[in-house]
């Protein structure tokens, strides 16, 4: 008597890559295929602008190498080098915004830019300037008066704003949860008061981390925002996968990290499937899957080797190829006015580390 | 006789062009030029206490400019002038949309990038012997374009003293201020009708194009070396050794 015959369900003739012993187990990690399955083509035409965590630097840069439009719209003058520029911010993003770490943040920014908000008149007095709260590392020294500070912010938020308008893809990558509010007004920084610049006072800054729900709702809200600046405009949203330097949650770092990279990479899920506009590029499942054994990681267990981000890029663009049968790019030299000295990744959360025990 | 090197770029040209008039006013001094375009003197090596040529190419073009010499011999000179190295500007600096302190680091950098801190390292590690610097000219104003600067040129001069020349004794000398506009840009007249460095590789076109105006011309090179004349002489009359204690 033979077996009764399996009815058809939506677990059968799935491709390869949905089943984990055929897409996973026995598969060579380094040549899994199809971890990304994109949802619209980024071409060498499409100007794309990116923001976000330290990670996000890897990609602005791995796209100009490849010849793509990485769209930078406040630039150095030319014949700068590479180290100076990015010493004072030029070139890490699309905007010298520095880093970018949460949803939050990034409307606040978008609010100021696109004229739907005006930024607090708080400046942090240094011992020889004034730092910027909202961006206190963009220079090595602090600004010579507080005109100056206003006025290249004002820069930043004109540049901020031509490159959401110009852009035809828009890459943010999440980094963090944890966060640090003025509480008169309710801005945000980037970096808690006292670390790197300013005072902390405990009357005047909050300690607010970002649940899910505000998380979401505030990246919804920054899409939204951007779409209405500009209709064509499309967002590819990534997960650091770089763990939290420190945490002021009272948890384990490592517990913390956890939870805030679960956080956004579920709210980076939920809005690449529910908006048509958006996608997900699975950049954090890239370096921190189990699978790759943590061989993406330096030996601090922490910062993300040379290797792990070419592997993350090469998948960028080979799923991308792959997908829409677009010809495959390979690295091209930079452009002329890009020095050619060696690229470091600005990282302004590692300031906090700083503040830990040694050893 | 007060016996002067100079090593430059094409920028010297205007000198060298201005130097039988000079010297026909002046004829205690002799002017020698090591002088190649672009950043050709970097194969400029310090070598058996000389500076000296190491490419068949730059010894050519060193003779042609000195006169047959390929090296620098130290003692055969009482001092030494950089002319032409560092601190162009350019037409799309907009010093209002940049913070000043990256306008400082921005203008430290073309001088850092350029030969001049190489060549006076290198010289001051053959000798003791006065050294002056001079950036490349600013560049011609030419009426439409309105010059733009990362710094105020007394600003910048002062910096670049005190940040590039002051770590190895070296004098920095400030172009002539009657050849200023505004410490923006050269006077006109001084950009007209500049002339190229004597190139011992391939024809040296008569004088420039009409719209260059980033090299400076005859009159220029002798307003310059007028104005250079009495500080070199001074120099020298307080000692050989007072610019490098």
């Amino acid at each position: 008597m033979s077996p009764p015959e399996q009815s058809p369900h939506p677990y059968t003739d799935l491709p390869a890559h949905a089943y984990w012993r055929s897409g996973v187990g026995g598969v060579e990690p380094l040549r899994m295929q199809g971890l990304w399955q994109p949802k619209f083509p980024i071409t060498p035409a499409d100007p794309v602008a990116t923001y976000g965590s330290c990670f996000a630097q890897h990609i602005g840069r791995a796209l100009r190498a490849r010849g793509h439009d990485w769209l930078v719209s406040e630039k150095p003058p030319r014949r700068v080098s590479g180290e100076v520029a990015r010493r004072f911010g030029y070139r890490l993003f699309s905007a010298r915004t520095g880093n970018i770490y949460t949803p939050t943040l990034l409307l606040q920014w978008l609010r100021w830019a696109l004229g739907e908000a005006t930024p607090p008149d708080t400046v942090w007095p240094d011992e020889s300037g004034f730092r910027d709260p909202f961006r206190p590392r963009i220079e090595p020294d602090p600004f010579d008066s507080v005109a100056e500070l206003e006025k290249l912010r004002a820069v930043t938020l004109r540049a901020l704003a031509r490159s959401v308008r110009k852009a035809r893809v828009f890459v943010f990558t999440l980094g963090l949860t944890e966060r640090w509010v003025e509480t008169e007004t309710g801005c945000e920084y980037p970096l808690c008061p006292g670390t790197s610049a300013g005072r902390y006072d405990p009357d005047r800054h909050a300690f607010a981390p970002l649940d899910y729900p505000q998380a979401h709702a505030a990246m919804q809200a920054a899409l939204d925002l951007m779409r209405a600046a500009n209709p064509r405009l499309r967002f590819l949203l990534t997960v650091s996968p770089v763990p939290l330097a420190a945490t002021a949650s009272g948890q384990h770092v490592l517990t913390a990290t956890s939870g805030a990279k679960a956080t956004l990479r579920a709210v980076a899920g939920a809005l690449a499937g529910a908006r048509a506009d958006t996608d997900y590029f699975p950049s954090y499942e890239m370096i921190t899957s189990p699978v790759f054994g943590g061989q993406f990681f330096a030996p601090d267990r922490r910062q993300v080797t040379d290797a792990g981000v070419a592997f993350v890029m090469e998948r960028f663009f080979g799923d991308m190829a792959a997908r829409f049968d677009l010809p495959k790019t390979a690295d091209s030299p930079p452009p002329p006015d890009a020095a050619a000295d060696p690229e470091e990744v600005i990282c302004d959360e590692e300031m906090l580390a700083a503040f830990g025990p040694r050893g | 006789m007060i016996r002067l090197c100079i090593i430059g770029n094409s920028h010297a040209a205007a000198l060298k062009r201005a130097t039988d008039a000079f010297r026909a006013d002046h004829p205690e001094v002799r002017l020698s030029f090591f002088a190649a375009p672009s950043r050709e003197t970097a194969a400029l090596e310090v070598t058996d206490g000389r500076y000296a040529a190491s490419t068949p190419e730059l010894a050519a073009q060193l003779r042609l400019t000195s006169g047959g010499h390929d090296d620098i011999v130290p003692s055969e000179y009482d001092a030494f002038l950089v002319y032409g190295f560092g601190g162009r500007g350019d037409f799309s600096d907009n010093p209002r949309l940049l913070s000043a302190a990256f306008c400082r680091a921005v203008a430290l950098e073309r001088v850092r990038r350029s030969l001049l801190p190489r060549h006076i390292a290198a010289l001051r590690q053959l000798t003791h012997a006065p050294i002056f610097a001079a950036l490349t000219p600013l560049p011609g104003i030419d009426g439409i374009r309105k010059p733009r600067r990362l710094m105020r040129y007394k600003a910048e001069m002062a910096m670049v003293q005190a940040q590039i020349c002051d770590p190895h004794g070296v004098t920095l000398c400030p172009q002539p201020p009657e050849s200023l506009v505004k410490g923006r840009a050269t006077r006109a007249e001084f950009a007209a009708g500049s002339q190229p460095l004597e190139n011992a590789h391939r024809p040296t076109p008569g004088t420039h194009d009409r719209s260059e105006r980033r090299h400076m011309n005859a009159a220029y090179g002798r307003v310059w070396l007028e104005h250079f004349w009495p500080r070199l002489r001074a120099t020298l009359a307080d000692g050989p050794k007072r610019a490098a204690e």
